[in-house]
């Protein structure tokens, strides 16, 4: 296992260097640029989800369409590619304002109120994917480190020096991997079932159903968090103002399942 | 508004005056009274105007002087609000019926207004009443003309709605009824109320509207009076209408309006009593006892709006609308401030008409929206235009299109939803010397500071990024089963060889044995390293080789070459001692041949003999050479023989008895 992540992440970079684009046409990335600029918002959309299909790791075709959106009055749809394309590259700052600036718009700020900013930047200087992959490869060298130990003391011929080296290399793993590992924990439960309401005025109500009262409502935009689901409703949380509801499922997208 | 109405409505006197406008100015209040002639005869009425307006939200009513000559009804009121930069200005006209009661001049008093306290008021005027044959003169220019009421032409009308039937008709009695008994939401519904007299009343009527809890209600001005003929009997009639709006659906109950008046008592005055006189005197001819007119509780049915087709942009308006904006400009500069005044107009219930939510436009900051209301009631209809005002002040220059800005209402006739959309308008903002992000009052900020633009979203990335890197992160971030088995099997398994290994150390012998060959091949080599060192420092010295059996090249030796191959020659003998001790667990120091031999043929009896031959000839030739003097050490013809073919031969030996002893 050890190899083959090692090899597919060494054949990844390679592919990144040599500018492969991970399968994104460049000449269907251009035409659909050229739909956005000439304000033909619904044509720009239909050729980013399409690369999109292509390739759903292109943060920048996720911030694209999020842009179409916008332009096209989808705020709720918008919001939820923006949060997509923060979640693969939320250094890029372009891709930081338009989200802020989306959420702005329904009382929200990507940047909690209470918290350092710089605190929240190195939160989330790395994408949750990095995180977790960081944690993988801490962890399989954490197990190397471990198993190899032992023949340090009992091999043909003990060698101390590499015994220091790799008891040293324990320790490394062993922190970081727990540093790593909390790290991902705290961000996967953050992010995971985080979703968008797309209709505006959607009526949250006290149960899964349409015979229960409706508790409250939402604006199309608004960040939620999907707790449970039963059949077409979802119970959700809303996080600024920290309420609890049921909804249709059709009324969100779900960003991070 | 219904309190409003109930104190406009509270008195109703008969009272007949004229007279002319007579404005008074103050400083935030401004009060003015007109009436529409200043002659009329018995038999008429005249109407009397008192304008209210000033900055406040707060006007209160005016106080109406003693007018005992006329009988005073209100008909209702209008008003006309606007709201600039959180400034209320309202204009406020309160309506009056004055009804003649004597012939000759009368006189209206001051009408006063308080206001915090500071007492505002108008002029008094003079009215001539003349009798009913004698001919009126022309209305003053720029009085107004005297409304007709409807259903009521002049005082001869026969009384609209139902009436008792013949022979029920009581003097007094008063009715209520509406125009519909079944409305939607916000929709209209006129509530007439009529009071009807055959009889003559002492003192002022006193008119208690109904409560009208739950609805919006208007006055519909003014009060009609005319004569019916109703069962034979002639009534004066009094009719008072409200518009109400209901806010809510389900069923509702107008309570009875209320009239309380003074009418005579019937005389049972008798000249022929014995107390005549004392009757005369002491008033029964004119005594008079108040009685209590209620008219019937009317009931409504109020449906609500129908969800189905109800546009995103309804916001409960109902009636019948249009719409248009405009601008107040056509071109501006950056940092200019545009007008954009949107005008619903039409009948319904304007005062909870919203006004249009207005597009993103992003080139503009707009300010705060101000509105106006102007109500007019003709035709008892509620209706007339709300303005909406936005101030905009241009962040860009170029072409700048006002988008479409729609509008819903819900019109009760067709009973459908209807979408109104104004038309696009545009304008041309020319570069200015206005900084764009600057308010309209805040002044300009330094020249050298950056202004700010028109927020907006960040432009599309133009080239694609690389997407390998993130997937492959998603490919590590999600390891599968079968990665995290393979793990779990990888780590097991070294830490079983591990274990096992260790458990195989314990014995010393045996570990001994097992590294024998490891440690004189070791030594080996380290005595061919030693041979060539020796060779590079110095050519002409040739390395010792094994004598006879181990090599077939002799010679001479040469001076300086014994050191260095007894050296190696030593470091190659240790390194069989070892292996043999090691290797048969024997004593490392004092080995001898015999105790060699028969621990190898101990521990392998059927050790082929050849084997074991080459293995003492070794043993033997390193033996002799360690000790051998110098001159006696075999060495090549030319000197230069290399000592790689004892070491090779001796680890051919070795490997050969790493076979044998096991």
């Amino acid at each position: 296992m050890r190899h083959s992540r090692v090899l597919f992440l060494a054949a990844a970079l390679a592919l990144s260097v040599c500018g492969a684009g991970g399968g994104t046409s460049a000449n269907d990335f251009k035409k659909a640029g050229e739909f956005y600029l000439a304000s033909q918002f619904e044509q720009a959309i239909a050729l980013y989800k399409t690369l999109l299909a292509a390739s759903p790791h292109s943060a920048a075709l996720h911030y694209n369409l999020g842009n179409s959106y916008f332009k096209s009055g989808s705020l709720g749809p918008a919001t939820a590619s923006y949060l997509r394309a923060y979640a693969l590259a939320p250094l890029d700052a372009d891709i930081g304002y338009n989200l802020d600036f989306c959420l702005k718009k329904v009382g929200e700020t990507l940047y909690p109120p209470g918290v350092p900013k710089p605190l929240f930047l190195a939160f989330h200087a790395l994408s949750l994917n990095a995180v977790a992959a960081a944690f993988w490869i801490l962890s399989c060298g954490l197990l190397l480190s471990l198993s190899l130990y032992p023949w340090t003391t009992a091999g043909l011929r003990p060698h101390p020096a590499l015994q220091a080296l790799l008891g040293r290399l324990i320790v490394f793993f062993l922190l970081f991997d727990a540093a790593f590992g909390s790290w991902w924990w705290l961000r996967s439960s953050q992010e995971k079932g985080l979703g968008v309401v797309v209709r505006n005025g959607t009526e949250v109500r006290n149960g899964p159903g349409e015979n229960f009262s409706v508790g409250f409502t939402v604006p199309e935009g608004r960040r939620v968090k999907v707790l449970e689901t039963r059949a077409d409703w979802a119970e959700i949380g809303v996080l600024k103002e920290g309420v609890r509801g049921w909804l249709l499922k059709d009324s969100i997208i779900v960003v991070n399942d | 508004m219904r309190k409003a109405s109930l104190r406009s409505a509270a008195m109703l006197l008969f009272v007949l005056v004229s007279g002319r406008p007579c404005p008074m100015a103050a400083q935030e209040i401004q009060i003015s009274a007109s009436v529409d002639k200043e002659t009329v005869t018995l038999n008429d009425q005249i109407y009397l105007y008192v304008q209210i307006s000033g900055n406040s939200n707060n006007i209160p009513e005016p106080e109406m002087p003693s007018l005992p000559n006329f009988s005073v009804y209100s008909s209702g009121r209008s008003q006309n609000f606007s709201m600039i930069n959180g400034q209320v200005s309202a204009s406020l006209q309160y309506n009056y019926v004055l009804v003649p009661r004597f012939v000759g001049r009368s006189e209206i008093g001051p009408i006063a207004v308080k206001v915090n306290g500071k007492v505002f008021q108008t002029a008094p005027m003079s009215i001539t009443v003349l009798r009913p044959n004698a001919a009126a003169p022309p209305a003053p220019p720029g009085a107004r003309p005297a409304p007709r009421p409807s259903g009521a032409p002049g005082s001869q009308g026969a009384a609209p709605g139902a009436a008792p039937a013949q022979g029920q008709h009581p003097p007094l009695f008063a009715s209520a009824a509406v125009d519909k008994k079944k409305a939607y939401v916000n929709e209209q519904v006129t509530l007439t109320v009529r009071f009807h007299t055959s009889i003559n009343l002492l003192g002022n009527p006193e008119y208690v509207p109904p409560d009208l809890s739950g609805f919006f209600s208007e006055d519909l001005p003014p009060v009609r009076t005319y004569r019916a003929d109703i069962g034979g009997r002639p009534y004066l009639v009094m009719e008072v209408k409200t518009a109400l709006f209901s806010s809510t659906p389900g069923a509702k109950t107008v309570s009875p309006a209320t009239v309380r008046c003074q009418v005579q008592r019937p005389s049972d005055f008798d000249p022929f009593a014995a107390d005549f006189f004392q009757q005369f005197f002491g008033g029964g001819a004119y005594a008079a006892r108040t009685q209590e007119i209620k008219s019937d509780p009317v009931t409504l049915l109020i449906e609500p709006l129908p969800e189905s087709g109800k546009p995103a942009d309804f916001s409960g308006a109902v009636g019948k609308y249009g719409l248009a904006a405009a601008l107040d400009k056509k071109e501006l500069n950056v940092g200019d401030a545009v007008n954009l005044s949107l005008t619903v107009e039409g009948q319904g219930n304007l005062k909870t008409v919203f006004g249009p939510k207005l597009p993103e436009l992003p080139a503009f900051r707009g300010f705060d929206t101000v509105h106006s209301l102007n109500l007019n009631k003709a035709d008892d209809r509620v209706q007339g235009s709300k303005t909406f005002k936005t101030v905009m002040v241009a962040r860009n220059s170029g072409l700048i299109e006002f988008p479409e800005i729609p509008f819903s209402y819900f019109d009760p006739e067709q009973k459908r939803y209807v979408s109104l959309r104004s038309a696009a308008m545009k304008v041309t903002v020319r570069p200015g010397a206005h900084p764009p992000g600057a308010s309209v009052s805040a002044g300009s900020p330094a020249p050298s500071s950056i202004t700010p633009g028109a927020e907006d979203i960040h432009f599309i990335k133009e080239t694609p990024d690389s997407a390998a890197l993130a997937a492959a992160l998603a490919s590590l971030a999600a390891p599968r089963r079968a990665h995290a088995a393979a793990a779990a099997v990888f780590f097991a398994a070294n830490l079983s060889l591990a274990g096992w290994a260790r458990w195989r150390n314990k014995n010393p012998v045996k570990l001994r044995a097992r590294q024998a060959y490891a440690k004189a091949s070791a030594g080996i080599d380290a005595a061919q390293r030693l041979w060539e060192r020796e060779r590079a420092a110095a050519p002409r010295l040739a390395p010792p080789v094994l004598p006879s059996s181990l090599s077939s090249a002799k010679g001479p030796a040469l001076p300086g070459t014994r050191s260095s191959a007894q050296g190696a020659a030593e470091i190659l003998a240790e390194s069989l001692r070892g292996y043999l001790a090691d290797k048969l667990n024997l004593p490392g120091h004092g080995l001898t041949w015999k105790e060699i031999s028969s621990a190898v043929l101990k521990r392998n009896p059927r050790c082929p003999a050849d084997r074991l031959r080459r293995l003492k000839e070794a043993w033997e030739s390193l033996d002799g050479l360690r000790f051998a003097p110098p001159e006696d050490v075999p060495a090549s013809a030319d000197g230069r023989v290399e000592g790689s073919p004892m070491a090779a031969e001796l680890k051919e030996i070795l490997r050969e008895m790493e076979k044998v002893i096991r």
